[in-house]
């Protein structure tokens, strides 16, 4: 799969896309809402699920994908957040985020959720 | 009463009943009152006034929207059933009532609803006294008549009223029945009553003799219906802290009594410290919110790394995770301290006070942030700085905090000034820098815990926290003056 991690946590978004790639996903990584924003809405289709965190340092991850949704992506999310606020968790769920992951976490819930997202790819990776 | 729309039928209907049978009941009386000689017409008038002013002399027991009142002028009554005739009473009650209340203001409802319920109670009781053959006050007979006729108007007027406090307030007849019967009101007028007409009758001199105990006995019972009115306020405050106790809800607020007392007060001060409970409430656990969230992140990139690292790593990976570990420790070890810190912070008694020479500060401050500010930092002091009594180094540590946090946010070039001034009864301490300015939308809350958002995230968000808290704990302020795009000022005052 070709994932997109939006992530400012340099140190976090690299092991992230380390543990990614090791199941042979292909990773492209973002620090900044805005950023991802751009990626999103020109590259469109071009990836197959959106690893976001929402805690980011120029716009609010929900509002980035706010913004995304509205302009026609719908790309499936996987949300990784330090916040247990309840209202973000309600609100992501509205915007039609597929998952849901509280930091710290292990990678293999990240990767399962990933697997959920396409059967498929599970038992290639596994077979391979 | 009040809120005639908002009644029941039922409320509605009883009030316009006994206003009517109250005028048919005084229509009755005409024909007498047509042959009333001049000495009636007199006592007529004199009774009338007496019974106004009367009226102004009444104690009133709150009861939800309505009150009940305990007036003296049934005493008057009493004394009336022996020296007046039938007719002369109903007219002088009727116009007594009506007057003394139109001169209080009261509800035009009301006033027809309790001159119609005292006339009816009046002709209940005239009834009952005739019955017994209208003996005079001088025999024991008539003070038995009179206590008769006394407790019929006490009981028609009793049933009335509370008929229609029940009607209003959806209680239980029986309920209001308990709450609003004065037995003692009935014994005391009674008595008072017959002592007036047997003073008129046999020694009408000694009449003003009564005003001693009258008067006595009006603040006997005030200061009585004012203390059942406080344990009432003090029975519901109890209930509603015990309330509170049980559940830890301390959202919850003591409802004020009505009366403006001292059980008022109490509860106007107690509900002023469970505001402040709740404040300090919410705050710790923001608080607790916001350090287990910026907890998560270092735990994150250990955990992250950890996990992911080659079973068997090379030298220099091993290498790697092992110094990015220990430096997440690091962050780890000083988001603890500097909460530790803060927590010491907000406590005056954590200060230890002593004669400060501000200019001694200032250098040791500029000295101690040498390096931190890079050869930048100018410094300005007061013409004639002084003395002040603070803890110095919680001082020097607030300054250099405010230091620290224009460094991260000031271009490598731009200077940061310190500069110290009297203003006042107070010092203030001010430190600014050139940088982007502060986000419109966290100007207000960049002094709080944890507040990182935007372009000034670098610390890990308690720095100005810590300021804060040194500041209010001297009994000082701190504030910020901002220019978006252009830098900020950020200020610290504490009394000279």
């Amino acid at each position: 799969m070709k994932v997109l991690v939006v992530e400012d946590e340099e140190r976090i978004a690299a092991f992230l896309a380390k543990g990614l790639r090791q199941r042979s996903h292909t990773v492209d990584v973002v620090g900044i809402g805005a950023e991802a924003l751009q990626v999103l809405l020109t590259a469109y289709p071009g990836h197959d699920v959106l690893v976001l965190d929402l805690g980011l340092p120029d716009i609010d991850g929900l509002e980035v994908l706010r913004r995304a949704r509205e302009q026609g992506v719908q790309v499936p999310v996987i949300v990784v957040t330090a916040s247990t606020g309840g209202d973000d968790r309600a609100q992501a769920r509205a915007l039609g985020v597929d998952d849901y992951l509280v930091k710290p976490f292990p990678m293999n819930q990240l990767l399962a959720s990933l697997d959920r997202l396409d059967p498929g790819l599970k038992e290639a990776a596994v077979s391979s | 009463m009040s809120g005639w729309r908002s009644w029941s039928t039922s409320a509605r209907a009883l009030i316009v009943g006994v206003i009517v049978a109250g005028l048919a009941a005084t229509m009755a009386r005409v024909p007498q009152i047509q042959a009333w000689t001049g000495k009636e017409l007199g006592l007529f008038a004199g009774f009338a006034l007496a019974i106004a002013v009367g009226e102004f002399f009444q104690f009133e027991l709150p009861y939800r929207t309505e009150k009940t009142a305990y007036v003296v002028t049934e005493a008057l009554w009493t004394a009336a059933l022996f020296l007046v005739s039938p007719s002369v009473l109903v007219a002088a009650l009727l116009v007594g009532v009506a007057v003394g209340q139109v001169a209080q203001k009261d509800s035009p409802i009301k006033i027809a609803f309790n001159a119609g319920q005292v006339i009816l109670a009046i002709s209940v009781a005239l009834l009952v006294y005739q019955t017994f053959g209208a003996p005079a006050v001088t025999e024991p007979q008539g003070w038995l008549a009179a206590a008769a006729a006394m407790a019929a108007y006490q009981a028609v007027n009793n049933v009335l009223v509370d008929a229609v406090i029940s009607a209003i307030e959806h209680q239980p007849f029986w309920q209001v029945v308990f709450v609003t019967t004065g037995i003692l009101h009935w014994v005391g007028n009674l008595a008072i009553g017959i002592l007036v007409a047997l003073l008129w009758v046999t020694l009408p001199q000694a009449l003003p003799l009564l005003a001693v105990p009258l008067v006595l006995t009006f603040l006997a019972y005030r200061g009585w219906l004012r203390s059942i009115e406080e344990r009432d306020a003090m029975h519901e405050m109890a209930r509603t802290a015990e309330d509170i106790s049980r559940s830890g809800d301390v959202t919850t607020r003591l409802n004020l009594p009505p009366a403006q007392d001292d059980a008022r007060a109490l509860a106007t001060r107690l509900n002023v410290m469970l505001g402040r409970l709740d404040a300090a409430f919410q705050r710790e656990r923001l608080f607790i919110r916001e350090t287990s969230h910026e907890l998560r992140t270092p735990i994150t990139i250990c955990r992250g790394h950890l996990e992911l690292l080659d079973p068997v790593p090379t030298a220099a990976e091993l290498q790697d995770t092992v110094e990015l570990v220990i430096d997440e420790l690091d962050r780890m070890a000083r988001i603890v301290e500097d909460m530790n810190t803060l927590a010491r912070m907000e406590d005056p008694a954590s200060l230890r006070r002593e004669d400060v020479d501000v200019d001694v500060l200032i250098a040791d401050v500029a000295a101690k942030a040498a390096t931190l500010t890079d050869g930048r930092l100018q410094v300005t002091s007061a013409p004639a700085a002084g003395r002040l009594r603070a803890d110095p180094q919680r001082l020097t540590q607030a300054l250099i905090n405010l230091l620290k946090n224009a460094a991260q946010h000031t271009p490598s070039d731009a200077k940061i000034e310190l500069l110290v001034s009297a203003v006042d009864d107070r010092w203030r301490f001010e430190v600014t820098d050139h940088g982007d300015g502060v986000p419109k939308a966290e100007e207000e809350s960049v002094f709080l815990p944890f507040c990182t958002g935007g372009s000034r995230a670098a610390g890990n968000g308690l720095g100005l926290a810590i300021v804060s808290g040194i500041a209010r704990a001297h009994g000082g302020t701190t504030g910020l003056d901002n220019r978006p795009s252009s830098g900020a000022t950020f200020w610290l005052e504490v009394p000279r």
